[in-house]
């Protein structure tokens, strides 16, 4: 049971974050590989409330993402009015700097030997039940008006104005949204991993969250799931190989884009596949 | 006053470096219109075979220079026939691109961990490091003026490409416009092979010279981020921009360190990207692009 | 004859670098009115359109709405005041089904972000409702059999109309349509001179037409506007227009 659900419980924390990357780059089509600082904010901020000041996990765990959404929100709005590749940098620019901040302000964060002693709060039914609401609610949201906006950006952000829609806005309630979700996987990776260091959250982090979305599909949820359980478990599989673990991701993305950029869903879900046209 | 004019020559010196490789990728975003990630790769390629060719053929450093850049353009041309050619000749989405460069990169990076190990690598010392002492004012290193020097010719090198061979008025053309220089006869693909190249090349200078200021290690391209933020700086898609960026941003960087903390020199450089985003998201020279509805 | 315009543009100007693509056009639009615009390619008539919809912003000039000035409001900001339109080149969501299309400019069934993360609320009349509007509008403009077909795939005439019944779904005052029947064919032409007047009888809205299409422009349009060169050269009804000099030499040359 131990070893078996550990990996169901680093496939929940996996999946929570890439569900909001998915929500993000997939259905919003926002290019960004800030992630890593998100989950680096709740993992930090879960960690200091439970160990220093007797916070209950479940606050710690919602602080989490809401100081990451909070952050997310505060940061999109100059950024997100500029396209593309532009923000791609800023996204960079802020996991390094956050990476950095951690690193550096010791009296809070213990800097680059991290942060021990955390509570070991991340069970398997907290992990499932934090999983199963937060993919209900993301499935909710996506197929609502927001998700049909989300996508109206994506598409085509000049069409999604003149019909009304005040883009930035939406980009950055994504962003906020995204922020949240890779928040919460923070602070459950802290609770689960009972350490935290600044390493942890580094570009890596966010490249493997953003293949995981490419490989699943730009535009379908199940299949990022789906893309994060293949991949959480071949990463595990494959752990005495770990070198080649970049070496293979990345050959992975490129192959991908030149060869089938759709992913395996393509903007398809499992659940819809059997729908009449 | 002595340390502020060392931290001044330090600075720009940096700062001629990072241009370098900010206007390689500035180039490449001119004409394809998107951020080339894997620009650092070429750096670091250009970096270990210099190593290697003075490690292995002796200390020659116009035989190593010259084989790394070379060896680093033919990378950039492969990098964008193999990964970034099949995709642009399909779709317009610069966001495959995108994600296709940030696989390149780690491809690359990732080759040299697993190929030449993780360990940090001097250069022989075949570039000159001892001090010089400037007009009695100050004393600087032999490398900082070595590498302005270069990257000073370097760039005019390129300059002067650009504004007065045939190929380089294609490069404008195309920069102005890719589809239409494609219809006036301009022959696109080599065009976008050519470009590469150069930035390749240029990225391999950089590289030399950031090897012996930190060290050659396979996560040195890392250090392309700051290129980049020069390049937005300055303006993506400005070759002068990039430049004046660069120049900008190594003074920032060198300032900091030498006269606040050592630790915020990053976040300076970050700041600035902030601060351009917020108030001048085209950067200094930048074209905002526009779209034909 | 009232005389509050619902559409005013007063000395329009715009300039691209040097080029006056709009020269100080000045024209009104009445409630109720089929308007068209025509005129040489390069004319400056998309320009128009773009002005009166906030992507550019003016150089000169004022443009009123409803009595409002918008000469300096985004388009999101434009476009809930009753403005819809269409495009020249077409631009649909292709990934998205027809339905969907239309949906996302359903904007009126509106619920809150809370509903629509639980469910529960208004979400599912709302949801419903947008449906059944988008199905309705499918069908007015004929291509309802077609719903849930992704409008990347759909024939290029079926595409056009679901442009259409999309700007439609806004329930907008003015609508403004970029070159309709570029690309049709005649039986589809009449279809869409049909559905034109439909519009303008049945749903009362205001329309102004870019079109090259002469047969159409002159059947539907009591009144027309030509540009050439960014100006106003000529205004009037189909015979009027049809026999200034200006126009003809515009189109056809000096040679008349």
């Amino acid at each position: 049971m131990g070893y078996i659900g550990g990996i169901i419980i680093l496939l929940c924390i996996n999946s929570i974050a890439v569900m909001g990357v998915s929500l993000l780059t997939g259905f919003t089509g926002i290019f960004s590989l800030g992630h890593a600082a998100y989950m680096a904010l709740g993992a930090y901020t879960a960690a200091i409330l439970t160990v220093e000041h007797g916070v209950h996990w479940f606050l710690a765990i919602l602080a989490g993402g809401l100081l990451a959404m909070v952050v997310a929100y505060l940061i999109g709005i100059p950024t997100l009015k500029l396209m593309g590749d532009y923000y791609a940098i800023a996204s960079i620019g802020l996991v390094e700097s956050i990476r950095l901040i951690l690193e550096n302000w010791q009296s809070v964060t213990r800097g680059a030997r991290g942060y021990p002693g955390i509570e070991g709060f991340t069970t398997l039914p907290v992990a499932v039940a934090f999983f199963l609401v937060m993919a209900i609610v993301m499935v909710n949201l996506i197929n609502s008006r927001y998700g049909r906006a989300f996508k109206a950006c994506r598409d085509d952000y000049l069409a999604a104005s003149l019909l009304g829609y005040n883009t930035a806005r939406y980009r950055v309630l994504s962003l906020a949204v995204s922020g949240f979700y890779c928040g919460v996987a923070g602070a459950l990776l802290a609770g689960f991993m009972s350490f935290i260091q600044p390493v942890m959250f580094d570009m890596m982090k966010s490249t493997e969250l953003t293949s995981m979305v490419v490989f699943g599909g730009l535009g379908s949820l199940s299949g990022t799931l789906l893309a994060s359980v293949i991949i959480t478990l071949v990463t595990e599989l494959f752990r005495p190989i770990s070198q080649y673990r970049m070496l293979i991701y990345g050959g992975v993305l490129v192959a991908i884009m030149v060869l089938r950029p759709e992913g395996i869903m393509g903007s398809k879900e499992l659940w819809n596949l059997r729908r009449k046209r | 006053m002595g340390t502020l004019a060392q931290q001044l020559i330090n600075g720009i010196s940096l700062g001629s470096v990072y241009a370098l490789i900010a206007v390689g990728y500035s180039l490449v975003y001119s004409i394809l219109l998107f951020s080339n990630f894997a620009h650092g790769g070429f750096l670091v390629i250009g970096g270990y075979i210099c190593y290697y060719t003075l490690t292995v053929l002796g200390n020659n450093i116009w035989v190593a220079g010259g084989l790394s850049l070379l060896g680093a353009g033919i990378a950039a041309v492969l990098t964008e026939r193999i990964a970034y050619k099949p995709i642009r000749e399909r779709t317009n989405i610069t966001l495959y691109l995108l994600i296709a460069s940030l696989g390149m990169s780690i491809v690359i990076e990732n080759i040299f961990v697993i190929v030449a190990g993780g360990r940090f690598r001097a250069l022989p010392p075949v570039i000159p490091t001892n001090p010089v002492h400037l007009f009695g004012l100050t004393t600087t290193s032999a490398f900082d003026l070595l590498s302005l020097v270069v990257a000073f010719v370097f760039l005019t090198g390129l300059q002067l490409f650009i504004v007065k061979s045939k190929w380089g008025l294609a490069i404008r053309a195309a920069a102005f416009d890719l589809k239409t220089a494609g219809l006036m006869g301009i022959n696109v693909n080599l065009l976008i092979s050519i470009v590469f190249f150069v930035a390749g090349m240029l990225a391999a200078v950089g590289g030399i010279f950031l090897s012996v200021r930190y060290t050659l290690y396979p996560q040195l391209g890392g250090i392309t981020i700051k290129a980049f933020v020069a390049a937005v700086v300055g303006g993506l898609g400005s070759l002068p921009g990039a430049v004046v960026g660069s120049l900008i941003l190594g003074l920032a960087e060198m300032l900091t360190a030498g006269f606040i903390s050592s630790q915020l020199r990053d976040l300076v450089v970050f700041s600035l990207l902030v601060i351009t985003l917020l108030v001048k998201p085209t950067g200094l020279f930048g074209k905002k692009p526009t779209e034909k509805v | 004859m009232t005389s509050v315009a619902l559409l005013e543009l007063s000395d329009v100007s715009k300039l691209f670098g040097g080029v006056k693509a709009v020269d100080r056009l000045s024209f009104a639009i009445e409630k109720g009115e089929t308007l068209g615009l025509i005129g040489p390619n390069g004319a400056g008539k998309t320009t128009v359109f773009n002005l009166i919809t906030g992507l550019y912003p003016l150089d000169g000039g004022r443009i009123t709405f409803k009595g409002e000035d918008i000469s300096q409001m985004k388009p999101h900001e434009i476009i809930p005041k009753g403005i819809a339109r269409t495009f020249q080149n077409l631009r649909l969501f292709p990934r998205a089904s027809s339905v969907e299309n239309v949906m996302t400019a359903c904007r009126k069934e509106s619920y809150s972000f809370l509903e629509a993360l639980t469910h529960l609320g208004r979400w599912r009349h709302c949801e419903q409702r947008a449906m059944e509007r988008a199905m309705e509008l499918l069908k007015l403009v004929g291509i309802a059999d077609r719903a849930h077909q992704a409008a990347g795939t759909l024939p290029y005439g079926h595409q056009r109309k679901l442009e259409i019944a999309r700007a439609l779904a806004l329930e907008p005052e003015l609508l403004l349509l970029d070159e309709p029947a570029a690309g049709m064919n005649p039986e589809e032409v009449d279809e869409l001179n049909a559905l034109i007047r439909r519009i303008s009888q049945e749903l009362g809205i205001t329309i102004i037409v870019i079109e090259h299409h002469m047969e159409l422009v002159m059947e539907i349009c009591p009144r027309i506007v030509c540009m050439n060169f960014g100006a106003k050269i000529a205004e009037g009804s189909p015979d009027e227009i049809q026999s200034h000099p200006e126009v003809l030499a515009a189109y056809l040359g000096e040679e008349v």
